[in-house]
């Protein structure tokens, strides 16, 4: 791997220029079970801006997954501070977070997490459902729509999940989480269970979304894929370890080749 | 509200296509909550009507029925009515806007080739402008059929018409022959009319006039239940206000008559004629309500722990909702939109099934229960049906999305899709269980008790052979009085269809009895001694010499009645039973002591009865009676021993009155079998419907127990792997799976012991009478719970361990 195009993080001039969207301070999160304390993050801080695309690579156990979590309000910190849009959201009612992830959060899972009982277009449609005011089925499926269109799978609205493969599975994912138009999208090892080929074009298909301004937070453990990124964080037992920082995002065309 | 409407509907399609994909889910739900539902909503109807609704007639509310009650020596005696006390209120009262009588008596449709008996009410016109029925044909009784009008005229009931008349649309202004009398039909009442039904929940099929009831009107002494009164006070009148004038009224004529002696006072009582109705029905109706509760409990149970597993099931479909933004509100109203779909469809069978509990009711009961023929679907009925449906499966979607662990939902998210599932906490599934245990014990604890209590009477030995016996009961020809001459007459009458009946070839030998040996309700006579000094009430019988013969009831010391060949003889001789003679003559001296009725001439104890048990009656008091030689004082009546396996009907007996009189109408031919089985058959129903309710709460007490323990062994399947791999022997683990799954069964027993208690000492308190609980019954419940929970338990575990541990351990 090569360094030349990336310089630290200390100076860049159009970050100035960008809008802080989330922000932790000194975040903390610990699991206790009867008898052993694991302290999973310790003491985090990261400031992410408007249109970032971020990878978190670390080894396995590192915490990456927590952070994801607590990033996108399914697990509360132990300690620290937690800012979306300036809102702190570290100390909220179960419901108040439930609108925060509808309004502001787009998930992708590695195992995907679509429901097998419903079709694609329901399974995409599903943070409409929930988002309130309640919108109208004409409005909600003009969304449903638009967002397929973008992962290129509106000719699979009335399947089931189960008849698609897994790299389309993971496009309808994609589609989901984007439906809602959140602030940040987060991406847990998108690509784990697909093939290369598949795992190619799904991340092909974030650099697209980034660049049509999409802020991503993704975690990944394979570098190729972490390179593609703009800022490049690296987690080690709890803590951010580095980062580094890419003037801009690498065009994937040039990783790929690289890589074969 | 229509955000959430929105919101369900979207949840309901999707809850749709979801359950599609779980049809064992799915059925046991509906099958489980469809039956328990429907003997809820049969047994609630059942309940509103008798103890809510108010009975279908006009200002039914202010319905009133006022009794006399006798006060003798201590002893208030009431429900029996004296003609001449109902006359004297009906004359003279002041306090009722609109005043009724109604006696209550069969008479037999003469002119009918079958010459069916008809329960006939004989009223006065007051009692049709209080029921104010809507008719069919033609007009109700009314002023011009009057008391002391002697209008003889009829109005039929509906029913009465159509099985009877063959529905003759031109039978206004027709004769009809009732009993002896040629009435002119005026009316038919409409199909819907429910009349007042009598003491034993018949409807009358005519009414006629007052005026020819042919009862003793002027006799203080002769009382019956037969007889009633239906009225309305007048405005700002009080029932309270207006017993004592009617009580002094009463009082004053009474003790100036004949039947009163120094000391016996009477008074007056009114009750609604609702309470009359119902009676002591409500209770039994509020015993069934309790015992369906009881099923339906076991059934919420079972149905929240299947819901438990489902809720399990669908844990990752929830934790992508919440990933998504859904609140706990909208994971609350994904549960309900399965749990409504489930109970909507449950509800619907369920009410089928009511409906089929209703006709079965109609079928079974309707002897036993008033107002059974106004059952059906009512509103209120549908209403508590939805209400029902709605509680329950917001039970169902509350409890099992409340074990949901929110929190957790991402632990969910990330691993790689398999998920070790929910886990519904041990405490829970043991609570569920004990539950279960507690009240399957509890109810089967009641039902023992109740059995029990049927099976004694209806099994019981009655001490006398009813082989091949019949009785025939004879109306007593129109005409016949009281008088010497016409007692001569009678006497001889009943020998001569005596000896016609002797004749038949299937006959073998003929009694004449006034009461039949067994019937419903009971007789009784006072009895004095030689001093005239009252010695007790007893059941008495009249009957020939050989009436002890053909039942085969031994005479155990003295002898039998001399036959009567003469009509003419005077009655001096009395048999007593094994009972009435030890309570008469304790030393065992019976014979020949001397009795008396009131004031007649001296009865010599000749011989001494075996005792024999009548259905129903109530303690040793009802083994107490005397017989006394056959006087033809009453109906006839005939135990006819037949040849074996031979029958008598109404076409065989007929002609041969008919030749001797054409005057003789027959009341019933029955055989002493057929008799008795009719009088326990409410004992035999009451056991059958508590075995099937027991076994149907055991059944689904074990369903429950073994849908846990099924959950919890699935659950624990892995560990049971690890177990097996390293070497356990199966015995082993089976028993350390079994020792843990009956901690749960062993409480709830504890708990059902502790609930009986207090449920008895409740009982004890409410109820006067006591109760005597076999409790060798009851505890046998406890193997049975036993058994059944241990087999409950025992198969789940058996297929966990029976697989390869490999299985297990890879969660295939
Ligand atoms: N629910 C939990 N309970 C207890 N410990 C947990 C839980 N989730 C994660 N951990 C622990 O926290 C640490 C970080 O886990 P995770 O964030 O999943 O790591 P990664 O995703 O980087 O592999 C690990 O040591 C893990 O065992
Ligand atoms: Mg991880």
């Amino acid at each position: 791997m090569t360094h030349e195009n990336v310089t630290p993080m200390t100076a860049t001039k159009d970050r100035v220029s960008k809008k802080v969207i989330i922000e932790m301070k000194n975040l903390t999160k610990v699991f206790s079970t009867q008898d052993i304390e694991t302290h999973a993050l310790r003491g985090v801080n990261l400031s992410i801006y408007n249109q970032d695309y971020i990878s978190i690579s670390g080894p396995s156990g590192c915490g990456k997954s927590t952070l994801l979590s607590i990033l996108g309000l399914l697990d509360s910190p132990t300690s620290g501070q937690y800012f979306i849009d300036g809102q702190d959201v570290s100390d909220l009612t179960i419901n108040h977070r439930a609108e925060i992830r509808n309004q502001h959060i787009g998930f992708v899972f590695q195992a995907f997490n679509l429901i097998d009982e419903l079709s694609v277009f329901d399974n995409v449609a599903l943070p409409l459902r929930y988002r309130e005011p309640v919108m109208s089925d004409t409005d909600i499926k003009a969304e449903v729509l638009a967002s397929l269109a973008k992962v290129d799978m509106s000719h699979r609205c009335d399947h089931k999940p189960n008849q698609l493969s897994g790299g389309q599975q993971q496009r309808i994912a994609i589609a989901r989480a984007l439906v809602g138009k959140p602030t940040i999208l987060l991406v847990d090892e998108p690509t784990g269970n697909l093939d290369s080929k598949n795992g190619d074009a799904v991340m092909a298909m974030l650099v697209k979304l980034n660049e049509q301004g999409m802020t991503i937070c993704m975690v990944t453990h394979d570098p190729r894929y972490a390179d593609m990124a703009m800022r490049k964080l690296h987690l080690l037992d709890g803590v951010i370890a580095d980062e580094f920082t890419v003037n801009s995002a690498v065009s994937i065309e040039s990783h790929i080749g690289e890589a074969k | 509200m229509i955000r959430f409407l929105r919101y369900l509907k979207f949840e309901l399609l999707l809850a749709k296509s979801a359950l599609l994909t779980v049809p064992g889910f799915s059925a046991t739900v509906i099958a489980t909550l469809s039956v328990t539902l429907g003997a809820l909503i049969c047994i609630f109807s059942l309940n509103h009507l008798l103890l809510v609704k108010s009975l279908p007639y006009p200002n039914a509310e202010k319905l009133v029925v006022v009794q006399q009650s006798y006060a003798s020596e201590g002893e208030t005696y009431s429900g029996s009515q004296s003609a001449p006390g109902m006359l004297l209120w009906y004359k003279n009262q002041q306090v009722f806007d609109k005043f009724a009588l109604v006696f209550d008596h069969k008479q037999l449709v003469a002119d009918h080739p079958e010459q069916p008996s008809a329960l006939i009410n004989f009223i006065t016109p007051e009692y049709f402008s209080l029921l104010m029925p809507k008719m069919h044909l033609g007009r109700v009784i009314d002023e011009n059929e009057a008391i002391d009008t002697h209008q003889a005229v009829v109005v039929l009931s509906y029913q009465a018409w159509q099985k009877w008349y063959q529905s003759d649309a031109d039978i206004i202004g027709r004769k009809t022959m009732i009993g002896h009398v040629s009435y002119k039909v005026i009316g038919v009442t409409s199909e819907h009319f429910i009349a007042p039904a009598n003491r034993y929940n018949e409807a009358p099929d005519l009414w006629l006039p007052w005026d020819y009831q042919g009862m003793d009107v002027n006799h203080w002494g002769i009382m019956t239940r037969a007889l009633s009164s239906i009225g309305i006070l007048k405005p700002g009148i009080s029932p309270q206000q207006a017993t004592p004038s009617l009580g002094a009224m009463l009082n004053e004529k009474y003790t100036a008559s004949e039947a009163a002696e120094g000391g016996d006072t009477a008074s007056a009582k009114i009750l609604t004629l609702n309470e009359v109705i119902v009676g002591d029905s409500s209770k039994t109706v509020l015993l069934l309500l309790s015992g369906v509760v009881g099923l339906l409990l076991i059934a919420v149970t079972n149905v929240t722990n299947l819901f438990l597993s489902r809720a399990a099931q669908k844990q990752r479909t929830m934790a992508i909702q919440a990933a998504l933004g859904a609140k706990p509100n909208h994971l609350f109203i994904a549960m309900f939109a399965e749990s409504l779909i489930l109970s909507v469809i449950a509800g619907a069978l369920g009410l089928l099934v009511a409906g089929w509990g209703f006709v079965l009711l109609e079928e079974l009961a309707a002897r036993q229960l008033p107002r059974i023929s106004e059952l059906g679907l009512d509103s209120a009925t549908l209403m508590f049906t939805g209400i029902v449906v709605v509680v329950l499966s917001a039970i169902f979607a509350k409890l099992s999305s409340r074990v949901v662990n929110y929190d957790l939902l991402q632990s969910q998210l990330q691993s790689s899709g398999k998920g070790s599932g929910l886990q519904v906490s041990k405490r829970t599934r043991n609570f569920l269980i004990a539950i279960q245990v507690a009240l399957a014990t509890l109810l089967l604890a009641g039902a023992s008790v109740v059995i029990e209590k049927a099976l004694e009477t209806a099994l019981h030995p009655l001490g006398f052979n009813d082989d091949d016996v019949y009785y025939l009961r004879v109306d007593r020809p129109k005409g016949a009085n009281y008088s010497p001459e016409s007692l001569v007459e009678m006497n001889l009458l009943t020998l001569s269809i005596k000896k016609e009946l002797e004749n038949l070839p299937q006959v073998k030998q003929v009694s004449r009895s006034i009461k039949p040996v067994i019937f419903k309700g009971s007789n009784s006579m006072t009895l004095d001694d030689r001093d005239g000094k009252r010695v007790g009430s007893f059941a008495f019988n009249m009957v020939d010499h050989n009436y002890f013969d053909i039942l085969e009831l031994p005479i155990v010391e003295g002898n039998t009645f001399s036959e009567q060949k003469d009509p003419r003889y005077q009655i001096n001789e009395i048999i007593l039973s094994e009972s009435l003679a030890h309570e008469l003559a304790p030393n065992g001296d019976a014979i020949g002591k001397v009795f008396q009725l009131q004031m007649a001439q001296p009865l010599k104890v000749i011989g001494i009865a075996k005792d024999y048990y009548r259905p129903g009656m109530k303690g040793d008091y009802g083994y107490q009676r005397y017989y006394m030689p056959y006087a033809a004082f009453e109906d006839f009546g005939f135990d006819i021993k037949l040849t074996p396996g031979a029958k008598l009907s109404r076409e065989t007996v007929l002609p041969l009155l008919l030749k001797l009189n054409a005057k003789l109408r027959i009341r019933t031919v029955i055989s002493h079998k057929n008799q008795h089985a009719d009088l326990i058959y409410k004992h035999k129903l009451t056991a059958g419907l508590t075995i099937v309710l027991s076994l149907l709460s055991l059944l689904l007490a074990a369903a429950g127990i073994y849908g846990v323990l099924n959950y919890s062994t699935q659950m624990r399947r892995y560990e049971l792997g690890i177990h097996l791999a390293l070497g356990a022997k199966t015995h082993r683990i089976i028993n350390m799976v079994l020792k843990e799954s009956l901690y749960p069964v062993l409480l709830g027993m504890l708990i059902s012991a502790g609930l009986s208690v207090i449920i008895f000492i409740i009982v004890r308190q409410q109820v006067n009478f006591v109760i005597n609980i076999n409790y060798i019954g009851m505890l046998s419940v406890v193997p049975i719970m036993l058994a059944v929970a241990y087999i409950a338990c025992y198969i789940p575990i058996r297929a966990a361990i029976s697989e390869d541990p490999i299985k297990a351990l890879r969660n295939e």
